[in-house]
């Protein structure tokens, strides 16, 4: 038993020691990445020094519990590698909101855990009307008035239109308004936004000048 | 394969470039990319799935976060604290993989971007190994801080194919 477990055990400690340890900072600590090595090591040792008794209770919880544990702690190792996978993502996102009958319904242009989870801390109780997408799979513009808008400053796509580098109806402002419009009957100045929030850093982004224009509530 | 402008200005991307030993990492933050890194995008991507942590502390540019968010002072310290270690997670985490990672300063135009150095490996146990495309530049990479990474690179690049 001892055998077959102490290699795959000591490859694994110095993955761990090398990757999740604490990023040092002046001033501010970084939140640790809590991964107890040293559960998992009393774990693999008592497993290694267990003898089987045939009694089927013993043998599972000093044998196959710790094996359970050790293999949990595999998965967490996978998904903080996943966490850096940040390609692609749009470099915006908003939140929308709107009131119909006293029930307000919260709709997002981005789809990912932390963005839902930062967004539920504000609106705790707003879990059920709370919808998100990935960027990228927005319907083109169906509601009429919004195209109207936004035909009437330029064509869409087009760039550098009053000073403006991003492309017209390619915002998440455009998007997530289209969405929200589509879904409920309601006018568009009284569509709420939230701040354009970058998801890679959390950062706050301005309003480009063809949202000013095109909704009044910013 | 060239991509679109609302390609690019839609999408946060990461790309990655071999300069002289030391290896960069940028975020595109919706800024253009270089020619030789666009033509070799998915290469570099799964180049980057492939990379492994090297060392586990990292240095931060200080001069730059405190830059950054000099107007959070006023915000508490848990608020402020959060809003910085949602910031440098993604280029931390870079860091320790081995990267000099850069983000594009937001407040420049995305057609003449400046970018900025904010997080390095502090001593790396193994020095890696990755295949990105050289680049053959007499820039250090804490040189390359507030400049405009994506024209150096492609004058470097236009440079080396002359010769």
């Amino acid at each position: 038993m001892g055998f077959l477990f102490i290699p795959l055990y000591s490859a694994k400690e110095t993955e761990l020691k090398d990757g999740m340890s604490d990023v040092k900072m002046k001033g501010t600590k970084m939140k640790k990445n809590v991964l107890n090595a040293t559960a998992v090591r009393y774990a693999l040792e008592s497993m290694m020094n267990y003898e089987l008794t045939g009694n089927a209770f013993m043998d599972f919880l000093y044998i196959f519990y710790p094996l359970t544990r050790f293999l949990q702690f595999e998965v967490k190792m996978k998904k903080s590698e996943a966490q850096m996978k940040t390609q692609g993502l749009s470099p915006s996102f908003v939140v929308a909101s709107c009131t119909i009958d006293g029930r307000e319904t919260v709709y997002s242009d981005f789809s990912g855990k932390k963005i839902r989870q930062t967004v539920l801390k504000d609106f705790p109780e707003r879990k059920k009307d709370f919808k998100t997408w990935y960027p990228g799979n927005s319907k083109p513009y169906q509601h009429k008035d919004l195209y109207d808008r936004i035909i009437a400053i330029g064509k869409i796509g087009q760039r550098n239109i009053n000073g403006v580098k991003h492309p017209l109806g390619y915002c998440a402002e455009q998007n997530v308004a289209n969405r929200l419009l589509l879904d409920k009957d309601m006018l568009i100045d009284n569509i709420q936004f939230s701040d354009a929030i970058r998801p890679r850093t959390g950062e706050v982004i301005d309003y480009c000048n063809h949202c000013k224009t095109l909704f009044g509530s910013l | 394969m060239a991509r679109s402008k609302e390609f690019l200005r839609c999408r946060d991307i990461d790309w990655a470039v071999k300069i002289g030993a030391n290896y960069i990492h940028v975020a595109s933050a919706g800024g253009d990319l270089p020619k030789i890194v666009e033509d070799k995008l998915f290469d570099i991507w799964r180049e980057l799935k492939n990379t492994e942590y090297v060392d586990s502390v990292v240095i931060l540019n200080d001069s730059y976060l405190n830059e950054k968010f000099a107007n959070l002072n006023e915000l508490d310290y848990e608020e402020r604290d959060f809003r910085v270690n949602w910031y440098t997670l993604s280029f931390a985490e870079m860091a320790k993989r081995g990267f000099y990672s850069f983000d594009r300063d937001i407040r420049t135009p995305v057609d003449d971007s400046k970018y900025r150095l904010v997080a390095k490996p502090e001593k790396m146990k193994v020095t890696p190994n990755y295949s990105f495309p050289e680049i053959n530049l007499q820039w250090t990479p804490e040189e390359l801080d507030d400049q405009n990474i994506v024209a150096l690179i492609d004058e470097a690049v236009e440079r080396m194919q002359r010769e």
